[in-house]
């Protein structure tokens, strides 16, 4: 990629503050597929430990704030590295409030542990959450080898999801009327789809991000 | 914990021995060229200051009317008076080998300081007076002490009927040493004892006069256009190298030159402080622009550069921030390049300022001599009494040198200008 | 050719009280050009080329930062502007300099005249070793600017509040400038452009040697100065190039990689070299 610092410190900085950002995003994404997997099979403890380490990933989102801070403060960095001090800030925000849904997903899984009901939206939602999961991680390797390709891509999936979104809630207003005695259940099937849609842009941000350190444009705002 | 500084010091010992062998080298040389020193300024105070007290002996002289005209007192033979005086004083004496040696006790200028007093104070005519002349200079040395009377007569410069008339004359209170005032108001003599430096000191002033006016401002001219305005090539490269050698040029060669140019081409006055000055001009010039060029290179371009950039000309530049900051060394070389030149004989020898002058010089026109020139004079003289004299003159010329060299620090002290 | 920039600042007489009060351009012409205009710009030192054909606008009643490492060549291309470069004998200009339309290497421009117009501040506060007064009265002074006294009183008062040093120093004018602080010095220095009333004011590194309240008074200076003069200032410190400059150059062994809006160079750079100055890489 770039040209090395002169201060091979300010490096290591960089290369360490990149791999929070990276094992951060790991933990979401195992975090999601744990809440996922929660409300397929569902598992009291587990549950309970998913939300607890929520608190973890928050941590982790504190760090890496730290981190940029003092980077900021004491490289006073200009240009592309100005752009990657900052980005970390931005990029593990979207991670926290990632992980924020993941732990949401988690506590509805107790909800609906106890109902089959809204099988097909249940499974659509795997399905969501298994591309959420392969785009986040895309966006992060995108990230880790500043590939703009890659995450421009992560744009164009996420029209997918937006759709998948769309389907649950028409099936889910369908599924209401045949069985209202059952509602609930497929209003909070909603809200989990609605969520993982959330997760979808998110994601997007994330590669706007990584757009925006590697090319110093802002797609949002040039969109 | 002590062997964490022992473990750098390789061969620590050693290094620090040469180290203070070096140290104690300097400060031996130092020492050795001190005492030289000291060896050389007590020599010549001891020879030397002797010089200030002078003896006197009291003759009393009949002016009365018969013997001097108040009208016409220069007519008068002062000469047979102060030998009357003395007849007087030692009737004893009959021989005209002894009387010869009786008149000899006082200075031949005896004569003229009995006229000169009377002139100065025509009161004194009329009757007997006692008045104090100046005493031979072996008088003198027997009167100060310098005569060794254990040695036998024919040894001695004062013989033994000499010392018994001296005797006698202080035994009655009529020798006496005093203040010698004469050394420092009177020309030269042939008589050591009222030979006197005001002649050479006035004739060195005039001479540094001529040469400071000649070469200072020739001198810093030649270094501001050398060092500001000058374009460096191969030309001013040459005339770097040619200064530096002038300035090693022994001096006799400068006299040479005068002599061949301002005496023999220019037909200038032979022996007067112009010429000598102009002499010495030559030569401290070279010293001059070396010390200004040096002086001009210290001061910071910042000034030059800040004035430029305001729209002054390089000229306006120069002589408005340049040339204040560079003074003092300025002013500082051109004092060291005259004490220089208050030192030089060979090249004033050769320009005839070597001349026996009297009269103390008031115009750079007449014919002069220098300090140095008259040391050399009074060192060649026989008379013994000219040895006290030269480490005299010698005294003299040092005070000048020393305090020539004082205001060049003083000045530099107080016009250099911190930035 | 518009010959009225460079002529002695005498003709300029009423300038006291109201000084350099912004013209507005008057012909169309000189609108499309840029107050200080560089095209092909070559200066060699003997046979050492020190700049490379530099094409450089510089805007007026702007401040425009030229950054580059050591012996890059942008403090060449500052004394080229008022051709300071002229002092050093080896030194060769080829090429075209104008400013205000005017070609200032042309043959009959009188170069003291030019720098009165095109002043320029040093790295090193460099006061004269006179008096705080006398050392804002010498432009004046050589340029015959003032008739009074009075005058001259006002115009050095005048320059001291441009420079913010009229309250520091207004009940100590006689004494010595370098008994002032670094910063005073160099505010003084800027005063002491300031009076002869140039276009341009030209500064080399003005707060290398200065603490950083020093710099900060003295780039807030630079800042107020911006309405009434062009400002070109050369800086090692990407941060004070950023901070008080609205334009930005690049210089690079000798050549111009890129100029812009200082916002943007500093940002986003176009060029990878800019880039990797900018942000401290090997490049």
């Amino acid at each position: 990629m770039e040209n090395l610092h002169i201060s091979s410190r300010y490096d290591k900085d960089l290369n360490k503050l990149k791999r929070r950002i990276l094992d951060m995003g790991e933990q979401v994404i195992t975090q999601l597929a744990e809440a996922t997997e929660a409300l397929d099979q569902f598992d009291a403890g587990e549950v309970d430990r998913l939300v607890a380490f929520d608190r973890t990933i928050n941590g982790m989102h504190q760090d890496i704030y730290s981190r940029s801070e003092r980077l900021i403060a004491l490289r006073q960095p200009m240009a592309l590295d100005l752009r990657q001090a900052l980005s970390p800030i931005n990029i593990a925000g979207e991670l926290e409030r990632i992980g924020d849904h993941a732990k949401s997903t988690a506590k509805r899984a107790r909800l609906l542990a106890d109902t089959e009901a809204g099988k097909p939206a249940r499974e659509k939602i795997q399905q969501m959450s298994t591309l959420v999961q392969s785009m986040l991680s895309d966006a992060l390797s995108a990230y880790s080898q500043s590939d703009i390709e890659l995450a421009n891509d992560i744009r164009e999936r996420d029209r997918e999801i937006d759709q998948i979104n769309k389907d649950i809630f028409s099936m889910q207003i369908a599924a209401i009327a045949d069985a209202p005695q059952d509602a609930e259940i497929h209003v909070h099937l909603i809200v989990l789809a609605r969520g993982f849609e959330r997760v979808g842009d998110h994601v997007v941000n994330i590669a706007r991000h990584v757009h925006q350190i590697v090319t110093g444009i802002d797609l949002k705002a040039s969109d | 914990m002590i062997n964490f500084t022992q473990e750098a010091g390789f061969g620590l010992r050693r290094r620090k021995r040469a180290e203070a062998r070096f140290q104690w080298a300097g400060r031996g040389a130092i020492l050795i060229s001190l005492a030289f020193l000291v060896i050389m300024f007590a020599s010549i105070i001891g020879n030397g200051a002797g010089v200030i007290w002078q003896s006197q002996i009291a003759v009393t002289v009949d002016l009365s009317a018969e013997e001097i005209d108040p009208e016409n007192i220069g007519d008068a033979s002062f000469n047979s008076l102060v030998k009357k005086g003395l007849r007087d004083a030692f009737p004893e004496v009959e021989k005209r080998k002894e009387k010869k040696r009786l008149y000899g006790l006082v200075s031949t200028e005896a004569a003229f300081e009995v006229e000169r007093q009377i002139q100065a104070n025509p009161e004194l005519l009329g009757g007997m007076q006692t008045l104090w002349v100046t005493a031979s200079d072996d008088a003198d040395l027997y009167i100060s002490g310098q005569v060794d009377t254990d040695l036998p007569e024919v040894k001695r410069r004062v013989s033994d009927a000499e010392i018994a008339m001296l005797d006698k004359l202080l035994e009655e209170g009529l020798a006496r040493e005093t203040f010698n005032r004469g050394f420092f108001t009177n020309g030269d003599s042939r008589e050591p004892e009222i030979a006197g430096i005001l002649s050479s000191l006035m004739g060195s002033a005039l001479t540094l006069l001529v040469c400071f006016a000649l070469s200072f401002p020739l001198g810093i001219g030649a270094a501001i256009y050398l060092e500001e305005f000058a374009p460096k090539n191969r030309m001013s490269d040459l005339i770097e190298v040619n200064i530096n050698n002038l300035a090693a040029v022994p001096s006799i060669v400068f006299g040479l030159l005068g002599l061949s140019i301002f005496l023999g081409y220019m037909g200038l006055p032979r022996s007067t402080p112009l010429v000598g000055g102009m002499v010495l001009a030559l030569m401290t010039l070279p010293t001059i622009i070396i010390a200004s060029r040096a002086a001009l290179r210290s001061v910071p371009p910042s000034f030059k550069e800040a004035a430029l950039a305001l729209g002054a000309t390089p000229v306006q530049a120069i002589f408005h921030h340049v040339l204040p900051v560079a003074m003092p060394g300025m002013l500082t070389g051109a004092i060291v390049g005259m004490a220089q030149a208050l030192g030089e004989t060979a090249p004033l020898l050769m320009i005839g300022m070597v001349a026996f002058i009297v009269d103390v010089p008031t115009s750079v026109l007449e014919p002069a001599t220098a300090l140095p020139v008259q040391i050399f004079l009074w060192a060649d003289a026989p008379e013994r009494a000219f040895t006290e004299k030269t480490a005299a003159a010698i005294i003299v010329l040092l005070t000048f040198l020393i305090l020539m060299n004082l205001i060049a620090i003083l000045l530099r002290r107080k016009l250099e200008t911190r930035f | 050719m518009d010959q009225t920039l460079i002529q002695t600042p005498v003709a300029d007489a009423n300038f006291v009280g109201q000084p350099a009060t912004p013209t507005p351009p008057e012909k169309v012409s000189e609108m499309e050009q840029s107050f200080i205009q560089a095209r092909k710009a070559n200066v060699f030192y003997g046979e050492k080329q020190a700049l490379f054909d530099i094409n450089l606008d510089i805007e007026e009643k702007r401040v425009t930062a030229l950054i580059g490492p050591s012996g890059c060549g942008k403090s060449t291309f500052l004394r080229a502007i008022n051709r300071m470069n002229d002092l050093i004998p080896i030194c060769r200009f080829d090429g075209n300099l104008t400013i205000a339309g005017q070609e200032i290497y042309d043959p009959a421009v009188d170069v003291v005249a030019l720098r009165a117009q095109v002043g320029m501040v040093f790295q090193k506060p460099n006061p004269f070793p006179k008096s705080i007064f006398e050392n804002v009265a010498y432009g004046l002074k050589i340029h015959g600017m003032t008739s009074s006294k009075t005058e001259m009183a006002d115009r050095v008062e005048w320059s001291l509040k441009s420079a913010g040093l009229w309250d520091e120093v207004h009940d100590r004018l006689d004494q010595p400038g370098n008994s002032l602080s670094g910063g005073q010095q160099q505010r003084l220095c800027i005063a002491r452009t300031v009076a002869v009333a140039p276009k341009v004011i030209l500064m080399d590194e003005p707060c290398s040697a200065l603490d950083p309240i020093a710099t900060a008074k003295v780039e807030d200076l630079i800042d107020s100065l911006r309405k009434d003069y062009t400002i070109v200032i050369v800086t090692h410190s990407m941060q004070q190039a950023a901070r008080i400059s609205q334009r930005t150059a690049f210089f690079h062994l000798g050549k111009l990689i890129e100029v812009g809006a200082t916002k943007d160079v500093f940002t986003n750079p176009r060029e990878e070299q800019t880039q990797n100055y900018i942000t401290g890489r090997i490049g």
